[in-house]
């Protein structure tokens, strides 16, 4: 018994040694999130080969019609991008002739969800299964198809923690595209949703789709009704021009300086899947 | 050490941890159930008192790690829980699934208290009075199925394991 405890009790004081020094406790903290990693991962796998396959066997139906659906769409994008190919050389042809620097966007790195709100629930974000090792780095621009979904606020080598914009604490830089007429750029800052527990509660109450307000803008600015909400790029933490969402609402605020609006996110912050992690973007900013 | 108490720990922990994370979060509240907390609370109340430190310890780890706490903070806490319901053993029925309860639902808004406490530094929006204190009530009736979860999934993986002392059979009065 005495030289049991004796293991047990060297294995308390290596943890209270671990946990006495601020480095060891973040190491322990980083060990602990790639530590589980493996597991999240292989429900994700499961989710996503073995769920996946179930679900689309029962919408074999369906399947088809969307296939066709995609590949028109492929195709389309792929003439877009063509296209685009054209108006990019001339835009940095353009921007080289004015003095303007590079306009460097960061490479998309995708990435899958692996968890939602960690193991406590006090911050609205996702856990994606890139790091470090992918080149992704604290700060970087995660998005959606659709739009802006968060940045990224902690990493180890192979997963990342991701800050939606829907968080309390979000603060983005955001400007309206295009200005109303006559404003010039209308500016303002987009603040994560509140506290409260929406009305319609689900189970996956961390995703309540509560419109975020853009705050500070310009008072006499009168923005047109779905006004597309882009970042600005001021401050260099994220690229400008990513779509975050679009403007519901608009009014003055109580103090009469500011214009407040209530902004709808662009991507489906309840269903989020594959996501893409710019990275290499912060070289450039 | 005994191997399979050390192989025990090391399953129960990642696994609650695991399934913490993965689990939604608890209706009418932004929290996930408490199984960390449970399973200090299995430890505490049921194995020595150096694998209950040591359980409180890393339970608090996978917290903070993996919810993105200040690193630390659940350690103490746990820790704490565990000293006291240690100290408490002499007087509480220990082996009984209404002190587990009991014990689970007193633990679990605890350390979210000292987790909300301990981000107030680092929220610029800090949740109000109400939504926080819908929090610790949803933790406390979710910490005790929690923590009763955690004690049965504890005692049968160290009743396979034979980490668990046998019962002393009544002798017969026949002899």
């Amino acid at each position: 018994m005495a030289r049991w405890s004796r293991g047990w009790g060297a294995c308390l004081g290596l943890t209270l040694l671990l946990l006495l020094f601020g480095g060891t406790r973040a190491w322990l903290h980083r060990a602990a999130r790639e530590g589980i990693y493996p597991f999240e991962n292989g429900v994700a796998w499961l989710r996503r080969h073995v769920l996946g396959r179930f679900v689309r066997l029962l919408e074999a139906d369906a399947l088809g019609a969307r296939v066709a659906s995609l590949e028109e769409e492929t195709a389309r994008l792929r003439l877009d991008a063509l296209l685009m190919e054209r108006i990019a050389a001339e835009n940095r042809e353009l921007r080289r002739q004015a003095g303007f620097g590079p306009f460097a966007r960061g490479r998309p790195e995708p990435c899958l969800v692996l968890s939602r709100g960690g193991a406590g629930g006090w911050w609205r974000q996702v856990r994606v299964n890139k790091g470090r090792a992918h080149g992704v780095a604290v700060g970087d621009a995660v998005l959606a198809p659709e739009g802006l979904v968060g940045r990224v606020v902690d990493l180890t080598d192979n997963t990342a923690e991701v800050r939606l914009i829907t968080d309390p604490n979000s603060r983005i830089a955001c400007e309206l595209a295009p200005s109303p007429p006559g404003a010039g750029v209308v500016r303002g800052i987009l603040h994560g949703g509140g506290w409260r527990v929406g009305d319609a509660a689900l189970p996956e109450l961390l995703h309540v789709i509560e419109p975020l307000r853009l705050r500070y803008l310009d008072r006499e600015a009168v923005p047109a009704p779905r006004a597309r909400v882009v970042t600005s790029g001021l401050g260099g933490a994220l690229p400008a021009g990513l779509t975050v969402g679009y403007l519901l609402a608009s009014e003055v605020e109580p103090d009469g300086l500011h214009r407040v609006g209530e902004v709808a996110p662009a991507a489906d912050l309840g269903s989020l899947r594959l996501l893409f992690v710019l990275t290499g973007a912060g070289e450039a900013r | 050490m005994k191997p399979a108490e050390l192989a025990v720990m090391l399953i129960l922990l990642p696994a609650a941890a695991v399934l913490q994370t993965l689990l939604p979060p608890l209706p009418g509240c932004l929290l996930k159930p408490p199984l960390l907390p449970g399973v200090a609370v299995y430890y505490a109340l049921r194995r020595p008192p150096q694998r209950a430190l040591v359980a409180a310890l890393w339970a608090g780890v996978l917290c903070d790690g993996l919810g993105g706490v200040p690193a630390g903070v659940s350690s103490c806490c746990l820790a704490v829980v565990a000293v006291l319901l240690l100290a408490l053993r002499r007087v509480l029925a220990a082996d009984s699934w209404l002190t587990a309860a009991l014990a689970g639902a007193a633990a679990a808004p605890l350390l979210a208290a000292c987790q909300a406490a301990a981000l107030r530094r680092q929220w610029e929006t800090a949740p109000g009075a109400g939504v926080l204190l819908a929090a610790l009530l949803a933790m406390a009736a979710a910490g005790a199925p929690a923590a009763v979860a955690a004690v049965a999934a504890g005692q049968t993986l160290d009743g396979w394991a034979g980490n668990l002392p046998r019962k002393k059979e009544i002798g017969s009065r026949d002899g």
